[in-house]
């Protein structure tokens, strides 16, 4: 049932995409270096180009000076200005010729090259030394330079009379065509080689990562071939001593030895109720045989079927106890209880105590209550109920004759209220403390076996009282008595 | 025959116990828990020990390896509820002469009780044979000859003590030992009873005398003198 169950209840199969954690790795190294690289590039264009652009500055003053050079006077009286163009060196680059013009102080055009039919008026008002501009839609740097005074240079010694020299405007002009050029070319030399690098780097850098990661496959294995036959896990020095894997390796132990404790719990328990299991349907099997091994009379039989019957109500009550304490730690596991009612403590006290009288009467053992003040808690009456019948039960069964077991009910400051149960007997060895509540586990086993115990009314109590959130403690007192005490929450959420 | 069945079991001890008394006609003494267990086996001698592996007090594992450390060598029978290899082998090396796991059946119970009692006393077969004395200690009959003898209980108690040590001389008291348990008053005369009526039943029609009383000794089951 539950198993088909489990089946149609499975969740859909949703597909979730995987990642590499080595491409995630390398692909981070990438970025950066990619980063660096075209950092890398940017400062060498920018160096490149402040260095070029001064370069390029000297050169344009340099040809404007040597243009300048061509303009000399006329032998006329007074002297004017004239400007050789054929002295004029052939242009380097005929696509994107050097563009120059001169004029005179009065305004007049000395001369002004063939190509340019007309300087931007932006030349004609700068202050600046060197200016930007476009010719048509090709990039010029322009060197305009005021009041240059004209040397006759064939005059050896300047006569009296020809006064002071003449002094002209140059405006000279190159295309950064080529210069623009440069820089790109450096840019792809740069971006290129670190390019090329960071591929090798890379190449590198991925192999490492994978190298590096080895301890984590190697972890991955280890932890992969635990089972519940192996317990082993010996994570080699590699794994353990790397800094990112010793907080998962230590989890990893954490649990395992968690796990490893709750299996040896579980082969315990498994053990242990095959025994009580077996231990009934031994002793009913060997009642019926012994029965119809010889001939009996009548009441023989009579008195043969009644004990076989008194041996399942054994067997019943066992297994009504395993399966109850099986429901309560399944309930506690999945840690959902709606709907608690708010149950006032006397009352079920009461209910329990005299359910318990009649044991208590033929063991004469007294049963002392004392409830002070109405106390209610957060919890099943029935669960209750079952608590104090356990706790009592066991009280008066290790308690001698003539003795008194004590229950007393106590608000307990306000948050919990307390239940006590104190037993009339010797208390139990220290040793055994701790371990009174788990299941099959008897103080002294002949006593309770004598009584029909199975060592898990305690357990029972425990995971009662855990479900509601509750604390149950065994201590024995110093005079004489053990003393079991219940603390519930009075208002639990 | 005399048992010892330390069980905390009470209903399976009593189960137990009567079925060795009815259908085997043992004495059996029931102690309840381990320690008293072991005070009975090493202070009274037993044919056979029929021991539960859980018990209070002194688990039944560490009772036998005592018991054999002190150098008894009563047969163990060990009832166990848990059936794991290990555990199985752990007890017949700790000197366990055979084991039967819970719920058993009682008959394959009995059946390995009467076989360890006659291992115990270097009896393999179950007829015991004496000149022409014959004791089926299975069917619990006894026929000398051709014929079937008809015993009371206690009389073939003494006689199968006999038959077990054929030839040795049996003393009153070691026959009181082997064949009451401890809730039983012991009066030696009792004996004294149950040898004349088996002498009459068994001897009075025959040349050769089987039973023979050893003055001063006890008694003893043999062809000759």
């Amino acid at each position: 049932m539950s198993s088909t169950n489990n089946i149609a209840h499975k969740p859909p199969v949703r597909t979730v995409r995987t990642f590499s954690l080595t491409r995630r790795i390398i692909t981070g190294v990438v970025f950066c270096q990619l980063l660096l690289a075209l950092g890398l590039t940017l400062v060498a264009v920018l160096f490149a180009r402040q260095e070029l652009s001064g370069a390029f500055d000297t050169a344009l003053e340099g040809n404007a000076m040597s243009t300048l050079a061509l303009v000399r006077y006329t032998e006329a009286t007074p002297p004017t200005l004239l400007f050789d163009a054929s002295l004029r060196p052939p242009a380097p680059d005929q696509k994107h010729k050097d563009l120059y013009e001169i004029i005179d102080a009065d305004g007049k055009l000395v001369t002004r090259s063939s190509d340019w039919a007309e300087v931007p008026a932006v030349l004609l008002n700068t202050r600046t030394r060197y200016t930007d501009f476009e010719q048509g839609t090709v990039p010029y740097r322009a060197v305009v330079m005021r009041n240059v005074p004209i040397l006759d240079s064939e005059e050896d010694e300047p006569g009296e009379d020809e006064g002071p020299p003449a002094k002209v405007t140059v405006i000279f002009a190159s295309a950064l065509v080529a210069n623009q050029e440069r820089l790109m070319a450096l840019a792809a030399y740069v971006g290129g080689t670190s390019l090329f690098l960071l591929l090798i780097a890379n190449g590198f850098a991925a192999r490492s990562v994978r190298r590096g990661l080895n301890p984590l496959h190697e972890l991955a294995s280890q932890a992969g071939a635990i089972s519940v036959h192996n317990w082993k896990f010996r994570p080699s020095p590699g794994v353990k001593l790397a800094n990112e894997l010793s907080p998962l390796v230590a989890a990893i132990e954490t649990v395992l030895s968690r796990l490893q404790e709750s299996f040896r719990q579980q082969r315990d328990f498994t053990d242990d109720a095959a025994h009580e299991l077996k231990t009934s349907v031994a002793i009913l099997k060997s009642t019926l045989q012994s029965l119809i091994h010889r001939p009996r009379t009548q009441v023989q039989y009579q008195e043969g079927l009644e004990r076989a019957l008194q041996d399942c109500a054994r067997l019943e009550d066992l297994l009504a106890r395993m399966l109850r304490l099986a429901r309560i730690e399944r309930l506690n596991e999945n840690g959902t209880r709606t709907k608690i009612p708010t149950t006032e403590l006397t009352s079920t006290c009461e209910a329990a105590i005299s359910r318990i009288r009649s044991l208590a009467d033929a063991r004469n053992v007294r049963l002392d209550f004392e409830s002070p003040v109405a106390v209610s808690v957060r919890a099943d009456p029935e669960d209750l109920e079952l608590i104090w019948m356990n706790l009592l039960e066991n009280a008066v069964h290790y308690s001698p004759a003539g003795s008194a077991v004590k229950i007393r009910v106590s608000p307990n400051g306000g948050k919990t209220a307390e239940v006590s149960v104190v037993d009339g007997g010797p208390g139990i060895p220290a040793t055994e403390l701790p371990h009174i509540f788990e299941r099959f586990r008897r103080g002294d086993p002949s006593r309770s076996r004598a009584t029909g115990g199975f060592g898990l009314g305690l357990a029972i109590c425990k995971a009662l009282v855990d479900a509601y959130g509750g604390k149950i403690e065994a201590t024995n007192l110093p005079d004489r008595g053990m003393q079991m005490r219940v603390q519930l929450p009075t208002d639990w959420n | 025959m005399r048992v010892l069945l330390i069980e905390d079991e009470n209903r399976l001890a009593e189960n137990v116990a009567r079925s060795l008394r009815e259908n085997a006609g043992y004495a059996v003494d029931i102690a309840g828990d381990g320690e008293h267990g072991l005070y009975l086996a090493e202070t009274t001698p037993y044919d056979l020990i029929v021991l539960d592996l859980m018990l209070p007090k002194l688990d039944g594992h560490s009772l036998l390896v005592r018991f054999r450390e002190h150098g008894h060598g009563t047969p163990v029978l060990v009832l166990t509820a848990r059936e794991e290899k290990e555990s199985v082998v752990k007890l017949l090396n700790a000197g366990a002469d055979d084991y039967l796991a819970k719920p058993f059946d009682l008959g394959e119970f009995m059946a390995r009780a009467k076989a360890l009692v006659r291992r115990g006393t270097g009896q393999r077969a179950p007829i015991i044979a004496i000149a022409d004395l014959q004791l089926d200690t299975v069917e619990r009959t006894v026929r000398r000859g051709q014929k079937e003898i008809a015993l009371a209980p206690m009389e073939y108690r003494v006689l199968e003590y006999l038959a077990h040590r054929p030839r040795a001389v049996v003393s009153k008291t070691e026959l009181l030992e082997h064949l009451y348990d401890y809730n039983w008053e012991k009066f030696s005369n009792v004996i004294e009873v149950y040898i004349s009526g088996l002498r009459r039943k068994i001897d009075d029609l025959h040349a050769v005398k089987l039973i023979h009383t050893v003055r001063g000794h006890g008694y003893a089951l043999r062809p000759g003198p």
